[in-house]
């Protein structure tokens, strides 16, 4: 078992409230594959992702990825947990703004001990040719794509997205998808994919859907579709 | 409710404002501080000199002048005053009549002594804990001490004018009547007159003055040295301040200039939102201009009230250097104006500029922070490529934002060049008594015998000859000494430590950096005793930095002098000597001679033990808002980073790493800053002293400077770094999705 997650909660306090984003998740995942979690907007899918990425603590509950209990780490093996494993990709990009393209994914590159070449992950993301040029100067589809190269250089493990369409039109949004299904399928990543769109779910090995901070489906899907033929 | 949001930024982002606020405030507090005790001390000294009527001569003569006439043919006031030298134990007051126009006495504590009372000076009355009211006994008749008196031309209370020291523990001066006086003194030998006024010709008025009434003594008050050591310790002191308190506020508010206006910039979102909204340019210009109103009102204001109220126990301590009453205390308005407004005037345009710079684009570009679009269009640096990436990211660090790390580079020149001087000059000090009264002056006493002598009595003592000369328009006084070949009391060495005999002309270090002398060059010097003009020619210069001195083989001196062969005027001893009193002119111990040096060395020792204080805590300051500027404008790149799972020492070094290059730069030019201008400024500052101080920056120096600002910049860095630890990257992804 790839990951595993048990009796997983968290919440919040805002003001005099208590909101609860995660309520006891178990689950647990393959290498390998593309998983989709799919909820509408405070599901709790950004928390789980974040408490995957080790850059948020539960209240409760233990996730082990790849042998090592993320929840019991402590800030630098986190840090070293998210250097060695993992690549993220958000929905809003998240480009530093006064690098280059290259420089972008020269910046996990860095990081990683056996990572790709950069060279190849721009080629496979079709921005090689814009290499130079600076966030501001790409729409939001190309960034999206640095940020999958970014995301890929460093040949995670697992990759976390989170609702990496969500800023993106619908022709976009597609060739992202379609990046992220090649990604997985040539260097085995392991995809965890938080969206709201359930028509993407279609191309996931299993769906994970979440209401209100609870696991209500943990369904296999046996027969993925290609990206290109999702449709919404 | 827009009102609401600067005071939540600033709450928000309290420790980088914090560092903004409290720069603001040391600037205001150390302007008007400093202001305030060189304008105390000068404006108290002004009025004390005024309401005394400070004399601007005086002259001693063998017969009574005639006051009315003497004041009606030369326009001038005149008064005469006689003195009479109490002298008990081993101790000596001065008592004086009180006059009525001209140095008039002036009771700081009690009053005027009326009939069988005393006024009695401060200092004396101190040193030997005598108080207003205590009774005092006078060649068996009784006095009160009625109060504590100053007089104007006893500021620096010396017995005679030959003392290097006021002693006031065995000497100091009192007022009396008259008629008191008269009990004590029936008759004196010569008749004392003090004058206000300034004189046309000065050699007619001595002239006409000895045919008639015998002149003995003319002294003018620039030449009185009861008058004018105070007024050079305070001049010398006086432009130190200035330009101290000056560069701190310059470079403080070249700081806040481009903090806020880069401050302002980081919230191109918010603004960009409002303006969004539908608030106009007004409503956005107005709210956020509380942030300097904010920032001035809890900064600047305290810091100069703080530098008011602090200021007296510095005014105090300021003024203990120099016998001045300080009756007034003084509100410096053009000083306080000036420490609150000038910070204040820059924070508002830094802000209104940045405002403005937003508020022209569109709201989408302000929203999206736009103004980085030119920042990546001018600066692709592609020479940067053949680093490392972590490299190359540092490197654009600093490179896209030049103005941030110039301000860094000029604080830590001028921390470096303050440092500097506070160390090479704590060094120079205290070098130079060792070295000096250790090494080179190897007497212990020095004895100047009343006229020449032929025959040496004394085998313990080493005869020597000096005489002083006058150079220049300014009249530098210069004394040359004749020494004894292979003198064993006076060791003049070279720069290396290689003892130099004197051939022709050898000149002390001190007097070669005052009147910029070298080997080789002529001067001409006019001898005060015969009014002769000599030159001399500097054949070598001596590793000596007290003295306005130069030294010649006594042989060939008294030659060039005209001087019989043997003849000398005074005689070094280790030992004290039996010579009799009335064969002595002077006598002169080591020991008063280090103390006179610390004396007159002190407020300028302190000075620098200021600003070397001063200037660590400005360059820790610098370099903590500095840095908390480059972690706030990239909070979300650094959260980025963190998130891809790099370490925080490393985003550190990333991000704040140029920081080190630009430190590095400032401490190497504050070494070429140093080393242009001290002599300059030590020139300035030193040209009323008769010694210089080796100013030059050594191995050891460097490294004591390096040492104490690498402290300052680590403990900033320390806290910058903890700012970066601080960064909670869910926090800021949460932030950005709303």
């Amino acid at each position: 078992m790839f990951i595993e997650i048990r009796a997983l909660s968290k919440s919040y306090q805002v003001g005099a409230t208590k909101i609860y984003a995660l309520r006891g998740l178990s689950f647990d995942l393959d290498e390998g594959k593309f998983y989709v979690v799919l909820g509408p907007s405070g599901s709790g899918k950004t928390t789980l992702l974040n408490i995957l990425g080790g850059i948020d603590k539960p209240d409760l509950g233990r996730v082990i990825v790849g042998g090592e209990n993320v929840t019991a780490l402590n800030s630098k093996a986190l840090t070293n947990y998210r250097r060695r494993k993992l690549g993220f990709v958000f929905q809003f990009y998240n480009l530093v703004n006064s690098l280059t393209v290259l420089e972008n994914v020269l910046s996990t590159k860095y990081l990683a001990q056996d990572g790709l070449e950069p060279r190849e992950v721009l080629e496979t993301v079709g921005m090689w040719e814009h290499k130079d040029k600076f966030p501001f100067e790409l729409s939001g589809g190309e960034q999206q794509r640095v940020a999958i190269a970014r995301a890929v250089v460093k040949n995670p493990a697992l990759m976390l997205c989170d609702e990496p369409t969500g800023a993106l039109d619908y022709e976009n949004a597609k060739v992202v998808l379609k990046l992220l299904e090649n990604v997985n399928k040539k260097y085995e990543t392991t995809i965890i994919l938080a969206t709201h769109n359930t028509a993407i779910s279609r191309m996931s090995h299993k769906i994970l859907r979440l209401r209100s901070g609870e696991l209500v489906e943990y369904a296999d899907n046996p027969l993925p579709i290609p990206a290109e033929e999702v449709i919404w | 409710m827009l009102k609401k949001i600067p005071l939540r930024i600033i709450w928000r982002n309290k420790s980088q404002f914090f560092g903004i606020i409290l720069l603001t405030f040391l600037a205001a507090l150390a302007y008007v501080l400093f202001n305030l005790l060189v304008t105390e001390v000068n404006i108290n000294y002004r009025s004390f000199i005024k309401r005394t009527n400070q004399e601007d001569f005086h002259f001693i003569t063998t017969k009574p002048v005639d006051i009315d006439q003497v004041e009606h043919q030369y326009g001038i006031q005149l008064e005469e005053r006689r003195s009479w030298d109490y002298v008990f134990d081993d101790k000596t007051i001065r008592f004086f009549e009180i006059s009525s126009k001209i140095n008039k006495p002036d009771i700081t504590k009690g009053k005027l002594p009326s009939l069988g009372e005393i006024a009695i000076d401060f200092n004396f009355a101190q040193a030997n804990k005598l108080e207003v009211g205590d009774p005092i006994k006078i060649r068996n008749k009784h006095f009160k001490i009625s109060g504590i008196v100053y007089l104007p031309d006893y500021v620096y209370a010396i017995k005679n004018e030959q003392d290097i020291l006021p002693d006031p523990r065995r000497f100091g001066f009192g007022v009396m009547n008259l008629s008191d006086l008269k009990r004590f003194q029936l008759a004196s030998p010569y008749y004392f007159y003090m004058a206000k006024g300034k004189l046309k010709d000065v050699e007619v008025f001595k002239e006409d003055i000895n045919s008639k009434y015998g002149i003995l003594t003319y002294l003018e008050r620039d030449e009185n040295l009861r008058i004018i050591t105070t007024e050079i310790k305070m001049k010398n002191a006086e432009p130190m301040t200035y330009v101290l308190s000056g560069v701190i506020l310059v470079i403080s508010t070249i700081l806040l200039f481009v903090v806020l206006r880069r401050l302002i910039a980081s919230m191109h979102a918010e603004i960009g939102t409002l303006y969004a909204l539908g608030y106009d340019g007004v409503n956005i210009i107005k709210t956020y201009l509380q942030f300097p109103l904010i920032i001035w009102f809890v900064g600047s204001l305290p810091g100069a009230i703080t530098g008011y109220y602090l200021s007296e126990p510095y005014v105090k301590f300021y003024a203990s250097f120099f016998s001045i009453p300080m009756t007034q205390k003084i509100l410096p308005l053009q000083g306080i104006i000036v420490g609150i407004l000038t910070p204040a005037v820059f924070m508002f345009a830094a802000c209104y500029l940045a405002l403005r710079d937003l508020l022209r684009r569109s709201v989408v570009e302000v929203i999206r922070g736009e103004a980085e679009k030119e920042f990546g269009k001018k600066f692709r640096m592609a020479f940067l490529d053949h680093f490392s990436f972590k490299t190359r990211l540092m490197l654009k660090q600093g490179l896209l934002h030049p103005s941030r790390e110039l301000v860094l580079i000029l604080g830590v020149i001028f921390s470096t060049f303050l440092l500097f001087y506070a160390v090479t000059g704590y060094t120079g000090f205290s070098g130079l008594v060792d070295k000096t009264y250790k090494e080179t002056l190897r007497y212990n006493y020095m004895y100047l015998l009343q006229g020449y002598q032929a025959d040496n009595k004394y085998f313990k003592g080493e005869p020597f000859t000096i005489m002083t000369f006058e150079y220049g328009k300014e009249k530098t006084k210069v004394s040359i000494f004749g020494l004894k070949k292979n003198s064993q009391m006076i060791f003049l060495e070279d720069e290396k430590g290689k003892r130099i005999e004197p051939k022709g002309m050898v000149v002390a270090k001190s007097l070669a950096d005052k009147l910029d002398l070298k080997v080789g060059d002529e001067i001409e010097l006019k001898s005060i005793t015969t009014g002769k003009e000599e030159t001399f020619k500097v054949e070598r210069i001596a590793d000596l930095y007290v003295g306005n001195n130069g030294y010649m083989n006594l042989e060939d001196f008294n030659r060039k002098m005209g001087l019989p062969e043997n003849s000398y005027l005074g005689l070094f001893s280790k030992k004290s000597l039996p010579i009799p009193e009335e064969k002595i002119l002077l006598k002169i111990t080591k020991q008063d001679l280090i103390k006179a040096f610390k004396n007159s060395s002190e407020t300028i020792n302190e000075m620098i033990q200021i600003m070397g204080f001063i200037s660590f805590f400005l360059s820790l300051t610098i370099i903590y808002v500095l840095s908390s500027l480059t972690i706030t404008e990239n909070k979300k790149p650094l959260a980025l980073f963190k998130i891809l799972g790099y370490y925080e020492p490393e985003l550190s070094t990333t991000f704040l790493g140029f920081s080190n290059i630009s430190f590095i730069i400032g401490f190497f030019l504050g070494i070429q800053v140093y080393n242009r201008f001290v002599r300059y400024v030590f020139k300035e500052l030193l040209k009323n002293y008769d010694f210089s101080l080796k100013m030059d920056v050594g191995l050891k120096e460097g490294l004591i400077v390096f040492l104490f600002l690498t402290l300052a910049f680590a403990i900033s860095k320390y806290l910058g770094r903890r700012k970066i630890y601080a960064i909670s990257p869910a926090v800021i992804l949460k932030e950005q999705m709303e």
